[in-house]
């Protein structure tokens, strides 16, 4: 008997694995992890991060003091300084690289938005000796190269001395591997600032990213994209938000004006002849100027095209600042064959900043702003609005009073599919003054039906003339139980208004951190515990409905069976996180699933089972050993007989390895006659044969 | 299974490294971080199945099928992974990976998961969505397949 090597297969295909660097894995792991929005699993616990540690702050305070003067050891400025600059007390947490971009600026004043600072930090600590609660953290991000910058202090300005500007020099020689940037965490002491403070990187800074770079980095988000009556090549700019207010509900009537971040972005809008699909934006290409620079948006169409009538489009984006001032001109090329001569607009663009406002003294009301304004509901009514926040549903009460409810709610992980990251709209009965989601609700959304904490919250709401203002904070819940309400009801959604309902592949065109909730023409498909959102023909029966094919979307539901294939079909309702993730489905059609179970089997017929050889022993009592040597194709359990005609003389079960020969030893009670066989059949269905062999009998 | 981290210090590069090579490297390390990071958003239901890491698997693998990638992510993969250069292997070796190549992409799988990854034929099963003789008749295809295009004879 011959014996074969060892299967080289494995090891063979060891050699083509490639290498992992599980450190570098483990970084990036833990930082995808903080941005998906779980930041509490590396931070200490809150009581360590927020406690005052007495010794880093008693040590800072002993460092002022009575008077406030800065310390001795601090720089002192001269004279001829003093009215331009001070050097306040500050205190260096950190010098570390970073992934922010340089010249950009975070800040934080508690400990959500420390750990949103800290995020882009190419190691972010797992402890940070700051108490949020009386520091204000900065994080100047600059560029270097392998040897940081120092930190020297600040150029404080202003007509308040409220502009705070750090100033850096160099330690040694320049290093190395240029292109780091590194961050720089600094803590002040809150109580140095007045009611506000904007800290500016300074004009000299080495920021590296400068205007003459031929596009203005990655940093650029469209944020609406509509049809619109204006002329073709019309270029506009906003910086503020009243200069964003001026032009938008002209220029996009109905349409929600988007909340933007003025310190660190500014606005641009180009109008464009286009087609029923709209373009994608997918760069800015610039060039120098005499006074500054040129960009010019290139947009693409998406795959496929479209072949429709003419349409105007206007493309509003979201673009940030540059870290230096600058002079842009935006510039959208002439076009013969719509006839519309070119067209630029030049704008000074003011650098990136982060502006702090303290909050207001505690006899003073908190100034909210209001995101949406919309008609006043007669008294005793309820209408909807569509926002970014999703939709509303505002009601007037008897009394005059307003609330603002969200018109969807998150679903608990749905008990018969397994599938988490589903919404549900919210329905307005007018004769019960009730609403319908998960559970009833009375008019001011307390539940009638389910628990207190599954409450219709919503947003502050105030009467503005003849309109209604919803402002960006929350409400507190209605104290009270919930009114005496009937527990049936004629809920509809008919009113409900849930915007303009876009097509799936117009979803790319907008940008990938676009925030909030859309109407969206396609169905969710959740299969193999993964949720797609894609369009589906909800009219083929179950058994032959499709999956998700050809264009599709990815989302953040799941579900935890994944031997289930569930369809929701559309319109849906999807929520996109500021990670460009969208995190929750509403389904506005049907429902569907399907148990797909296993597969049908294989054949057992189709397994091969190679008998290699076979050595046959014979006993003066004449029974026999036979041992047949076997190579099997794959695992499977065999039965290895040895037969007479239809009469089995003996046989024995094994479990076969794919590759791996076998002996397999039977124990055959009469090895005489002629006629014997060696048979190999499955052990789970003898009835089926895998190889068969002569036998010679014993004398 | 305590937490997602304790499979990930388990499973991560045993997965990257055997899905690496039935497809390209990065876009397996891509893959198989985002099916952990999608178990860590939902380990209150992931952390309680029977076979957590077979669900991280299974969605990594439909990633990797489906063709999605993340592309901000790129250049962060690219840090973790070195695929080996031709420069480094025998010209065999070179053939092996150019046949397991030409395989079609499920049974590559099938062949990775259970001769790199040393997963049994049911896991194989179970990750691919497939019965365990569909499996076994992959696998038995593929090693005809490898056999006939490098050249050995297939009889024994």
């Amino acid at each position: 008997m011959s014996e074969r090597s060892p299967d080289t297969l494995a090891t063979q295909l060891q050699s083509l694995a490639p290498t992992v660097d599980m450190d570098a894995a483990r970084r990036l792991f833990d930082r995808d992890r903080i941005e998906q929005g779980d930041r509490r699993r590396w931070l200490l616990p809150a009581a360590v991060i927020a406690l005052l540690v007495a010794g880093v702050v008693g040590i800072w305070a002993l460092a002022r003091d009575n008077d406030g003067v800065v310390p001795a050891d601090r720089v002192e400025p001269t004279d001829e300084e003093a009215e331009s600059s001070r050097t306040p007390s500050f205190d260096v947490l950190l010098v570390v690289e970073t992934t922010a971009p340089a010249g950009s600026i975070q800040t934080a004043t508690n400990a959500d938005e420390l750990s949103t600072a800290l995020s882009p930090l190419a190691s972010p600590p797992t402890e940070l000796e700051v108490d949020v609660e009386r520091a204000v953290v900065g994080v100047f991000n600059v560029e270097g190269d392998a040897c940081p910058l120092e930190l020297i202090g600040f150029d404080i300005s202003g007509v308040e001395n409220n502009v705070w500007s750090p100033r850096f020099q160099a330690t040694q020689e320049a290093c190395d591997n240029i292109g780091l940037t590194w961050a720089f965490v600094v803590a002040f002491d809150r109580a140095v600032f007045g009611p506000s403070v904007t800290f500016v990187m300074p004009s000299d800074s080495p920021t590296g990213s400068s205007i003459d770079e031929s596009e203005p980095g990655d940093e650029f988000e469209m944020i609406a994209v509509e049809a619109t009556a204006l002329p073709f090549g019309t270029i506009r700019v906003a910086q503020s938000a009243d200069e964003l207010a001026a032009w938008w509900n002209d220029d996009l009537p109905g349409i929600a004006r988007p909340v933007v971040d003025f310190g660190r972005s500014f606005v641009a809008s180009f109008t464009l002849p286009d087609d029923a699909c709209p373009d994608v934006l997918v760069q800015f290409r610039g060039e120098m100027a005499t006074d500054g620079v040129v960009w010019e948006p290139q947009f693409e169409p998406p795959p496929g095209g479209c072949e429709q009538p003419l349409i105007t489009r206007t493309y509003v984006v979201r673009i940030a600042r540059p870290p230096l001032a600058s002079r842009i001109t935006l510039r959208l090329p002439a076009d013969a064959v719509f006839d519309y001569p070119a067209n630029e607009l030049t704008v000074d663009v003011a650098p990136s900043v982060a502006t702090i406002e303290f909050g207001p003294e505690e006899d003073e009301p908190a100034a909210t702003e209001h995101f949406l304004r919309t008609n006043l509901p007669p008294t005793g009514s309820a209408k909807s609005v569509m926002s970014i926040y999703g939709p509303i549903w505002v009601v007037r009460h008897e009394d005059g009073s307003l609330s603002a409810l969200p018109a969807v709610v998150r679903m608990p992980p749905d008990e018969d599919t397994g599938v988490t990251g589903l919404g549900r709209l919210v329905a307005w009965d007018a004769a019960t003054r009730t609403f319908a989601g998960r559970w009833l609700h009375d008019e001011f959304g307390r539940a009638v039906n389910g628990p207190g904490s599954d409450d219709l919250v919503g947003f502050e709401a105030g009467i503005d003339g003849d309109m209604v203002a919803i402002h960006r904070s929350d409400r507190d819940r209605i104290p009270g139980d919930p009114l005496d309400v009937p527990l049936a009801g004629d809920h509809g959604l008919l009113p409900l208004d849930l915007g303009d309902m876009l097509a799936l592949d117009m979803l790319p065109t907008l940008s990938s951190r676009f925030a909030g909730w859309r109407l969206l023409d396609a169905s969710l498909v959740v299969e193999q515990g993964v949720g797609t959102l894609c369009v589906v023909d909800s009219g083929v029966p179950v058994p032959d409905l499709a999956t998700c094919d050809g264009s599709w979307v990815e989302t953040q539901v799941t579900s935890a069976q994944p031997d289930i294939t569930s369809w929701f079909f559309g319109p849906v309702l999807a929520e996109t996180d500021e990670f460009g993730e969208i995190i929750t489905v509403a389904p506005l059609g049907g429902q569907a699933s399907r148990n797909d179970g296993p597969p049908p089997e294989v054949p057992l017929g189709d397994i091969e089972v190679v008998i290699d050889d076979v050595v046959s022993e014979c006993n003066p009592t004449n029974t026999g050993t036979v041992i047949v040597t076997l190579l099997p194709g794959w695992t499977v359990d065999v039965l290895v007989e040895v037969a007479a005609g239809s009469t089995s003389l003996g046989s024995t079960q094994v479990s076969l390895q794919d590759g791996q020969v076998t002996d397999v030893r039977v124990e055959v009670a009469d090895r005489t006659g002629d006629g014997q066989v060696v048979i190999v059949r499955s052990a789970v269905d003898p009835a089926v044969e895998y190889a068969s062999a002569p036998l010679s009998g014993c004398p | 299974m305590t937490d997602v981290t304790e499979l990930f210090e388990r499973d991560y590069e045993r997965l990257v490294r055997s899905l690496g090579v039935a497809f390209d490297a990065a876009s397996a390390a891509d893959a198989v971080q985002e099916a952990f990071i999608q178990a860590d958003r939902g380990w209150t239901h992931v952390g309680t199945l029977d076979d957590p890491a077979g669900w991280v698997r299974r969605v990594a693998v439909n990633r990797l099928l489906n063709g999605r990638r993340d592309r901000a992510r790129r250049r962060d993969i690219l840090a973790i992974v070195r695929p080996v250069a031709d420069a480094d292997l025998t010209p065999e070796l070179i053939d092996l990976r150019r046949a397991v190549a030409a395989l079609p992409s499920r049974m590559r799988a099938a062949v990775c998961l259970h001769y790199l990854a040393d997963l049994s034929i049911d896991d194989v099963a179970a990750t691919l969505g497939v019965s365990p003789g569909t499996v076994k008749s992959n696998l038995h295809d593929a090693r005809i397949r490898l056999r006939q295009q490098l050249g050995e004879v297939s009889d024994v």
